[in-house]
C-alpha cells in the first residue's frame, strides 16, 4: 500500500436518539470529495459534531457510508481484508482507552493479534520511548494510572506500534492541556517526518492545525465549506461560514469544547 | 410409587385460597392496588397447573414416545422464547441460538444421566423425564437469560474499548474475549451459589415433594444431589453455547459493531 486516498462522494447517516428517544437517522456526512496524498499531514477542522469522526470511522471501516466510494491508491476500500486494512489504517481514538495489563501489555496489543515476535516488538518499543518522552520503568506501569497526557501518548504509541501507513488522530490535543497539547503536535510532525508516515488529524481548534498540518478541510454540518492548502485554507478562506469558524465565532453547530 | 400422602380435594384447594385472600387484604389495607394482580396471579397459577396436571396423566397414560418428545420440544421452545423476551435488541438469529443453547445443555445432561446414573432402560419414560428435564430446562433458561442480559449491557457499555481493538486489528472474537467471559462467569455465579447454601437456606422443592409423597427422605436427598448436579451441568452448557454464539449476533460480516443490535 502506498498512502494515496480518495473520498468520492461520500453520504453517511447515523442513527441517533431524539428528544423522546427514539431511534433517527441523521445525515452526518454529506457529498464529502478529498484526497489525501502520500506524506500529507491532513487536517480535518470543524466543531463538534460536524462529521469529523465518522470520516475516520469510515477509514478504518468501523462503519461503511451509505453512498460513496473510498480509494485507497485507486482501488475500493471494501476490496482490501478488513483485518490488513485496518492495522495499515491506524485510528487512534479520542478518549485512550487502556487494556488489561502493563503499558507493555497495551503497546503489544496489536503486534500480538498479527502473531508478530514479541522480543522484536519489544526492542522497537524501546527504541520509541524516548521520543514519546517515556523512561523504561515506563512498561511495567499500569496504563489506568497514567495521566491523560501519558495516556495520550501511549494511545499513539500502540498504533504506530502496527507499523501502519496512514496515523489518524481523533481530537489527541483535546483535553490537554496547553503544554501536553503542544508535546503531542510535536510528536504528530515528528511521526510524519521521520518515519514518514501520512497523518490525518482531526481537531476543532484550528491553531493546533495550522501548527503541523499542511493540508486541511472545514467541516460544517456535514459538509466540506473550505479545503485546500494550510495557506489557502487559512489565509484566504472564501466562505464566510469558514471564516467564523477560523476566527473562533462559537455560533456554529456546538461550537468547541 | 407410594400413595401414602393426603390427597388433596376441591374442599381443601378452596380453603389454602384463603391464605391468598390474607396477601389480598394486606394489599388493599396498604394501598398498593396489587389486589387486582394476585387475584389474576392465583388464577392463573390454580389454572395452568391444572391443565398440565391432566395434560401430565395424558401422556403417563399413554406412555408414547412422540408424545414425550412433543412435550419436550414445547417446554425447550418456550424457555428459549422466554428467555430472551426482555431483550430488546434481537437478530435473526437469536431465537434459535438460545433454543438450541438450551436443548443442546438440557439433553446432553439428560442423556447422561439416564444412561450412566439411574440407568433407564426406556428413556420416554416420562415419571422420570418430564419432571427432571422440566427442572433443567427452568435453570438453563434463567442462565441463558442473565447470559443475554449481561453480554449485551457489556458489550453496549465497552463500546468504545472494544473498536479501538477492532482498529487495532482484533478480530471481534479477540475484542469481546473480557466481555464474553464477564458475562458467562456473571450468569454461573447464581447457580453456584445455589449449590452453596442448598439444604441450609433453601430446601428444594423436589426433595420436599418426594419426602411428602412418602420416600425415604435418605433416598430423596440422593435424588437432590444428583438432580444438583445435572441443573449446574446443564446451564453451564447452555450459557456457553449461548456466549460463543451470541457475541458474533453483533458483529457484521465486515467485522463492524451492529448499531442495530446496541
Amino acid at each position: 500500500m502506498k498512502q494515496k486516498i480518495d473520498f468520492q462522494n461520500i453520504k453517511h447517516k447515523k442513527t441517533m436518539k431524539n428528544s423522546d428517544g427514539e431511534d433517527v437517522k441523521k445525515t452526518v456526512l454529506d457529498e464529502i470529495s478529498f484526497t489525501i496524498d502520500e506524506g500529507d499531514v491532513f487536517a480535518v477542522m470543524g466543531p463538534s459534531g460536524s462529521g469529523k469522526t465518522s470520516l475516520l470511522r469510515l477509514l478504518n471501516r468501523l462503519e461503511d457510508p451509505m453512498h460513496g466510494n473510498i480509494l485507497i491508491d485507486g482501488k475500493n476500500i471494501l476490496q482490501y481484508p478488513v483485518v490488513e486494512l485496518r492495522r495499515k489504517v491506524g485510528l487512534v481514538f479520542q478518549i485512550p482507552y487502556m487494556f488489561e495489563g502493563s503499558v507493555l501489555d497495551n503497546l503489544l496489543y496489536g503486534p500480538n493479534l498479527a502473531g508478530e515476535k514479541p522480543e522484536d516488538k519489544k526492542k522497537q518499543v524501546m527504541e520509541l520511548l524516548p521520543w514519546f518522552g517515556f523512561k523504561e520503568d515506563m512498561l511495567g506501569r499500569d496504563p489506568d494510572r497514567l495521566s491523560v497526557g501519558e495516556k495520550h501518548r501511549v494511545n499513539i504509541l500502540r498504533t504506530l506500534m502496527n507499523d501502519p501507513d496512514v496515523i489518524m488522530l481523533d481530537e489527541p490535543t483535546s483535553s490537554l492541556d496547553p503544554g501536553s497539547a503542544r508535546n503531542i503536535l510535536e510528536l504528530v510532525k515528528d511521526i510524519n517526518q521521520k518515519k514518514n508516515k501520512t497523518i490525518v488529524l482531526v481537531t476543532h481548534i484550528p491553531e493546533h492545525a495550522r501548527m503541523v498540518s499542511n493540508k486541511a478541510l472545514i467541516l460544517i454540518d456535514g459538509k466540506i465549506v473550505e479545503k485546500g492548502t494550510v495557506e489557502e485554507v487559512f489565509d484566504n478562506p472564501g466562505a464566510s461560514i469558514a471564516r467564523n469558524f477560523l476566527e473562533g465565532k462559537t455560533d456554529i453547530g456546538n461550537g468547541q469544547e | 410409587m407410594d400413595h401414602s400422602y393426603i390427597k388433596i380435594d376441591n374442599t381443601s384447594l378452596l380453603t389454602a385460597f384463603a391464605l391468598m385472600a390474607i396477601a389480598m387484604l394486606i394489599s388493599y389495607i396498604e394501598k398498593t392496588k396489587l389486589e387486582k394482580d394476585f387475584f389474576v396471579g392465583a388464577l392463573r397459577c390454580f389454572v395452568q397447573l391444572m391443565i398440565v396436571g391432566y395434560i401430565l396423566k395424558a401422556i403417563f397414560d399413554a406412555n408414547k414416545w412422540y408424545w414425550v418428545a412433543l412435550t419436550l420440544v414445547i417446554m425447550i421452545c418456550v424457555a428459549g422464547f422466554e428467555a430472551i423476551r426482555r431483550e430488546k435488541k434481537k437478530g435473526r438469529y437469536t431465537f434459535p441460538i438460545f433454543t438450541a443453547a438450551i436443548a443442546a445443555g438440557t439433553i446432553s445432561v439428560m442423556t447422561i444421566t439416564m444412561v450412566f446414573v439411574l440407568k433407564i432402560e426406556s428413556w420416554y419414560n416420562p415419571q422420570y423425564i418430564i419432571p427432571m428435564m422440566g427442572m433443567l430446562i427452568g435453570n438453563a433458561m434463567n442462565g441463558a437469560s442473565l447470559l443475554i442480559n449481561r453480554l449485551h449491557s457489556e458489550i453496549k457499555s465497552n463500546r468504545d474499548k472494544i473498536e479501538t481493538k477492532l482498529s487495532l486489528g482484533a478480530t471481534p472474537k479477540m475484542a469481546v474475549g473480557d466481555h464474553v467471559r464477564e458475562s458467562i462467569r456473571a450468569a454461573m455465579i447464581p447457580a453456584i451459589n445455589y449449590l452453596m447454601v442448598i439444604g441450609l437456606v433453601t430446601l428444594p422443592g423436589m426433595m420436599t415433594g418426594q419426602i411428602i409423597a412418602g420416600a425415604d427422605p435418605a433416598d430423596s436427598v440422593r435424588y437432590q444431589v444428583v438432580i444438583m448436579y445435572m441443573i449446574t451441568a446443564s446451564t453451564s452448557i447452555t450459557i456457553f453455547i449461548s456466549a460463543i454464539l451470541a457475541y458474533k449476533g453483533f458483529f457484521n460480516k465486515n467485522l463492524q459493531l451492529r448499531d442495530e443490535m446496541l
